[in-house]
């Protein structure tokens, strides 16, 4: 069952991965006159050192993450990490598929990149890899366990918080049409940029747990406009494969020794992701240097 | 719920700086035309943005130069166009209304800047011999009609030159019909080049002001004069 399930996993990676592997060199062109300018012109390596990183770390982080939870659980950190290795390849094949431009590109991409970090998780917890697939539509968790066809959902309270936010806020309109085709939440601006906290940057694009919210400036053009709303999605699957494969179980783990926890968390999704990248935002202090920020631009671009 | 939006701070929103924003759509356009029969175009059209951000299309009908069509030469990444063209025409090209016709942008709602001014032509052959106290008498003729609309700048340069001297003398408004440049003002010298630029421009806005052409015609008409002594002597000895 096991090698079954991983000999799929890897099918899918491959696929995915070729189907999105040939972008034209256009798309690579550099941006300018826009809030970002020409960021995605800073990779002066060829594309393919950095789709490769992309795997690489992905794979790396899913493995670690695996590995470690065996550990912790009295496993074995290689077979963790192993079979995480593998759920982290699936992450980095839907991130590819999510910066792409087509009908549709951020849904399946979103659901691929959920399902390698439900591997992710799976593998941590000594199940099969694709025992359980925890994936995100808007404000809610669907699980659906491969073994018993159960399909459980949970509301993610803080998407639910920030898409409440962006309804109420006179400056955004829920962009429905992007909503349903990435499965995210989408809200945009009426020609106004955003700026975030006390940030003195204006932003094109900002995402707080699985909601994101992006300015539409007309003037920078459609593709400056593309760019940013790639990014923004790659930063949701960022936010979905934190959420799935850490914060979420550390609170179930919670729940499980704090009995007061757990008929709440039947029902509610934990999701502090946008919390844990504002810590790493606090480590690395140039927005530019940031993994997560690399990654969506490189995607993005 | 509350909390985590705290946490996370909330968003302000903010006009992004924009310079070009709702700006008119702007062609600055050079022309240059001479009596050997040259036509130089050097046009940049910066079709900008309307109130709304959208970037403004250049469509037909197309730039026309002395009822020509000019292509467009280059497209930067903002907008701007950029026609380049020169051709060979008939020497009596200068003599011509000359006429100019911006591209259509939209969405404006002012008409494309257009012209028709006069040109100018000189009268007479382009080789004036003269003695050595003799004055110079350059006789030229504008293009019948009216100019449409009025230049708003007409000015006329004269140079009389040759390798070691000189002299210019300029005006504004239209040449006379015939220009005298007195015998002491000549430069020595057996032979001296002349040249008279008659550059007419203008900056055109039609209501309501969102199209705007800056457009500039040089028309050069050429002499050479030549020292009746220097003919004789060169006569005498063949």
């Amino acid at each position: 069952m096991r090698s079954r399930a991983a000999g799929l996993a890897i099918l899918v990676t491959c696929g995915l991965i070729a189907a999105t592997a040939g972008r034209t060199a256009a798309q690579d062109r550099c941006l300018v006159g826009s809030v970002d300018d020409d960021r995605g012109c800073a990779f002066g390596a060829p594309r393919w050192v950095g789709e490769f990183t992309s795997l690489t770390a992905n794979a790396v982080v899913g493995g670690l993450t695996a590995g470690l939870v065996q550990e912790f659980r009295g496993g074995s950190f290689r077979e963790g990490f192993m079979r995480g290795i593998l759920g982290g390849a699936i992450v980095y094949a839907g991130k590819r598929v999510a910066a792409e431009g087509f009908a549709g590109a951020g849904a399946l991409g979103r659901t691929v990149a959920a399902s390698g970090a439900s591997a992710v998780r799976n593998a941590g917890a000594g199940e099969p890899l694709l025992d359980q697939l925890t994936l995100p539509a808007g404000p809610i968790w669907f699980t659906v366990s491969t073994r018993t066809k159960q399909v459980r959902a949970r509301v993610d309270a803080a998407t639910l918080a920030w898409m409440l936010y962006g309804v109420a806020e006179p400056e955004l309109e829920f962009d429905a049409g992007e909503s349903l085709s990435s499965l995210m939440p989408v809200f945009r601006t009426d020609g106004k940029l955003l700026q975030f906290g006390n940030d003195s940057v204006h932003a094109a694009g900002v995402t707080n747990a699985g909601v994101y919210f992006v300015a539409d400036v007309p003037a920078y053009g459609p593709e400056a406009a593309r760019r940013y709303r790639a990014h923004e999605r790659i930063h949701v699957l960022q936010t979905d494969q934190f959420a799935i494969q850490w914060t979420d179980p550390a609170a179930q783990w919670l729940a499980g020794r704090l009995p007061a926890l757990r008929p709440a968390l039947r029902f509610v999704a934990i999701n502090l992701s946008t919390e844990l990248m504002r810590m790493g935002s606090g480590l690395i202090a140039e927005h530019g240097d940031r993994p997560w920020e690399l990654e969506s631009i490189f995607f993005a671009r | 719920m509350l909390g985590l939006l705290l946490a996370g701070g909330c968003i302000d929103f903010v006009e992004p700086d924009i310079a070009e924003l709702g700006a008119p759509a702007v062609i600055q356009a050079t022309i240059r035309l001479t009596d050997l029969g040259t036509v130089e175009v050097d046009a940049r059209l910066v079709p900008g943005l309307d109130g709304a951000g959208f970037r403004r299309s250049v469509e037909d009908p197309p730039l026309e130069v002395l009822g020509r069509i000019v292509d467009v030469d280059s497209v930067s990444r903002n907008g701007t166009r950029r026609y380049v063209a020169s051709w060979l025409a008939s020497p009596d090209i200068v003599a011509d209304t000359v006429t100019f016709r911006a591209p259509a942008v939209r969405p404006v709602s002012a008409a494309a800047p257009a012209i028709q001014w006069l040109g100018i032509r000189r009268e007479g052959e382009d080789t004036v011999s003269l003695d050595e106290d003799e004055d110079l008498r350059l006789a030229i003729r504008l293009t019948p009609g009216d100019a449409q609309p009025q230049p708003q700048i007409r000015q006329w340069f004269l140079r009389l030159g040759n390798d070691s001297t000189a002299f210019n003398i300029s005006a504004d408004g239209v040449p006379p019909d015939t220009v005298l440049v007195p015998s002491q003002w000549i430069p020595t010298g057996d032979s001296v080049g002349v040249r008279l630029i008659f550059s007419q421009s203008s900056v055109l806005r039609d209501p309501p002001g969102d199209y705007v052409g800056v457009i500039t015609v040089d028309t050069r008409l050429f002499w050479t004069l030549r020292r009746r002594s220097l003919i004789a002597a060169q006569r005498s000895v063949r």
